[in-house]
C-alpha cells in the first residue's frame, strides 16, 4: 500500500518536471525493461539505446499515463514498441545496404545475412541458451516477443495481454504455438548442424 | 492382432508425446533459467543526463507554449481591434459619401423637408388664408415629414418656387425676391421648372413669381404641379406647362394645360389640351 502510495507521488512529481522522482520511479522496473530489450535485440549497445528512449518516452508522455494499469506495464508496452520500431529500422537498413554490393568488377552481387547460430554455438553444450536465442530469433516476431515476455521475463497473462494490448485467450492461443513453433526451429536447426 | 497393432502404436505415440512433453520442458526450463543482465555500469549516468536535457526540454518547450499563447492573445485583441476600426471607418466614409441607409434616411429627410414646403404652398393657394407660412410649415410640415407619397418631382418644383416667395414674402423684401437663387432637385432626372429662356436659364425675377401666382390664383381649387416654364426671349411671355392631378370636386384629372403669361394676364395657350378649364384670369 505504502508503495502504491509513494508510486503515486513520485509519478504527480515527475508529472511536474522532477527527473529525480522519475528515476526513483523507475529504479523497480528498470533491470527487466533493460533485458527486455537485450532480449528482443540481442545486442547490448541496441538494448540501451531503446531502454534509455524509452524511459524518455515514458518522461515526456507521463501526462498521458491514467492508471488504468500498472505503471511498470505500461512502461514496459512502451519498451517493447520502441524495440519493435528498432527491429524494424534495423530490418530496413540491412535490406537497403547490405543486400546488394558491387565487388571490384562492378558486378552486383547478392548478399544474403546470415543469422543462424555458428556450429559452434549449436555443438558448444555450455552455449545451449544462446542456441535457443538463435532460434528465438528465427521464428515471427508475435511469436518471439511472447515467448520473450511470458517464457524469459515470466510476465502474467494479464500483463503480457495489457503490454500487447491483446486479450488473455489470444496471448494463450498465441504462447502455445509460439513454443510449438520455437521447438521446430531448433530441432530442424540440430538437423541442419547434424548433417 | 490388430489389437496388439493398436496398442503398440498408442505405446508408440505415448512414448512419443512423452518425448516431445520432455523436450517442451526442457527448453522451457531453458528459457526461464536464461540469467538477468545486470545493465551496463555506464547507463545510469548517460540516462541521468539525458534524462535532464530532456527535462529542460520539455520546460523550455513549455515556456514556448505558454509565450505562444499569450501572444496568441495579444494578436487576437490587436486582429480583434483592427476588425473593429475597418468597420467603424468603413461606416463613416459610407455615411459621409452617402452609402447605404443612412443615406437614404439623409434623402428622405430632405424628401420630406420638400413635401414640408410644398404642402405649405398647396395649404396656402388652396385656402388663401392669412396665416403665415412658417406657422403652416411647423404644423402640416412635420406631419408631412414623414408621408413621403408625393413624387420627387413635385417635391423639387415646390422647393424652388416656395424658398423664392417665403424670401420674397414673409421677409417682406420683394426687392430680394427677383434676385434669389433658387435651388432645385438635385437629379437630372428631375424636371426642372426654372424658367428658361431657349436654351438657357432665366433668372426668377419678379415678373416672374408674379406670373406664377396668377397660375395659382388661375388653378385655384385644382390640385397641380407646374412641370415646365419658358420665356419668350422676343414678346416676354411666359408659357407655363402646368399637370393638373385633380379637379376642386375631387376628382382625379391626370391631364396636363399650358398656360401663358403676357400683358400681366394669364390664360391657357392654343396648344392646350384641356378645352373646358377657366379661360381667364387677371391679376
Amino acid at each position: 500500500m505504502a508503495d502504491v502510495y509513494n508510486e503515486t507521488v513520485l509519478i504527480e512529481k515527475a508529472k511536474s518536471g522532477d527527473e529525480a522522482s522519475f528515476e526513483l520511479l523507475i529504479q523497480n522496473c528498470k533491470t527487466k525493461a533493460y533485458n527486455t530489450a537485450l532480449r528482443y535485440l540481442r545486442d547490448e549497445e541496441d538494448a540501451m539505446d531503446a531502454l534509455q528512449e524509452s524511459l524518455i518516452k515514458v518522461f515526456r508522455h507521463l501526462d498521458k499515463f491514467k492508471g488504468d494499469s500498472k505503471f511498470d506495464t505500461w512502461v514496459y508496452r512502451i519498451v517493447v514498441n520502441t524495440c519493435n520500431d528498432f527491429l524494424r529500422k534495423d530490418k530496413n537498413q540491412r535490406t537497403n545496404v547490405s543486400f546488394y554490393r558491387m565487388n571490384e568488377d562492378g558486378e552486383t552481387m547478392l548478399e544474403i545475412p546470415d543469422t543462424a547460430p555458428t556450429p559452434p554455438e549449436v555443438f558448444d553444450a555450455k552455449l545451449t541458451t544462446s542456441c535457443v536465442m538463435g532460434c528465438l530469433n528465427e521464428i515471427p516476431k508475435e511469436q518471439k516477443e511472447i515467448i520473450i515476455l511470458r517464457d524469459i521475463q515470466g510476465f502474467s497473462y494479464e500483463e503480457i495481454g495489457q503490454i500487447l494490448n491483446c486479450s488473455m485467450g489470444t496471448v494463450k492461443s498465441r504462447i502455445n504455438r509460439a513454443r510449438q513453433k520455437l521447438k521446430q526451429s531448433i530441432l530442424e536447426q540440430y538437423d541442419r548442424s547434424c548433417v | 492382432m490388430d489389437k496388439q497393432i493398436d496398442l503398440d502404436n498408442r505405446a508408440v505415440d505415448i512414448e512419443k508425446d512423452d518425448t516431445q512433453d520432455k523436450d517442451m520442458e526442457k527448453l522451457l526450463a531453458i528459457l526461464h533459467d536464461t540469467p538477468e543482465v545486470e545493465i551496463p555500469a555506464g547507463f545510469d549516468q548517460r540516462f541521468s543526463q539525458a534524462l535532464k536535457a530532456e527535462g529542460s526540454k520539455i520546460r523550455e518547450e513549455k515556456r514556448m507554449a505558454a509565450a505562444n499563447k499569450k501572444r496568441k492573445w495579444y494578436l487576437k485583441v490587436a486582429a480583434t481591434a483592427a476588425a473593429c476600426f475597418v468597420v467603424v471607418f468603413a461606416s463613416v466614409s459610407m455615411y459621409n459619401d452617402g452609402i447605404g441607409s443612412d443615406s437614404g434616411r439623409i434623402a428622405s429627410e430632405e424628401s420630406a423637408e420638400t413635401q414640408m414646403s410644398l404642402s405649405g404652398d398647396m395649404f396656402n393657394d388652396a385656402t388663401e388664408e392669412g396665416a403665415s407660412k412658417d406657422a403652416v410649415i411647423s404644423t402640416e410640415g412635420i406631419q408631412e415629414k414623414e408621408d413621403l407619397n408625393l413624387s420627387a418631382e413635385q417635391a423639387t418644383i415646390a422647393l424652388g418656387r416656395v424658398d423664392a416667395e417665403y424670401r420674397g414674402e414673409s421677409d417682406g423684401n420683394g426687392q430680394d425676391t427677383g434676385q434669389a437663387e433658387i435651388y432645385y432637385g438635385m437629379q437630372s432626372s428631375e424636371v426642372d421648372t426654372l424658367c428658361r429662356e431657349g436654351s438657357k436659364y432665366a433668372e426668377a425675377t419678379e415678373e416672374y413669381w408674379a406670373y406664377r401666382r396668377l397660375v395659382d390664383e388661375y388653378l385655384t381649387g385644382y390640385e397641380f404641379t407646374v412641370t415646365d416654364c419658358q420665356r419668350d426671349k422676343d414678346t416676354g411671355s411666359y408659357l407655363f406647362e402646368v399637370h393638373i392631378v385633380m379637379d376642386p370636386e375631387g376628382q382625379i384629372v391626370d391631364e396636363s394645360l399650358i398656360l401663358r403669361g403676357e400683358q400681366g394676364e394669364i390664360h391657357e395657350s392654343e396648344n392646350s389640351t384641356e378645352g373646358d378649364e377657366p379661360q381667364t384670369g387677371s391679376d
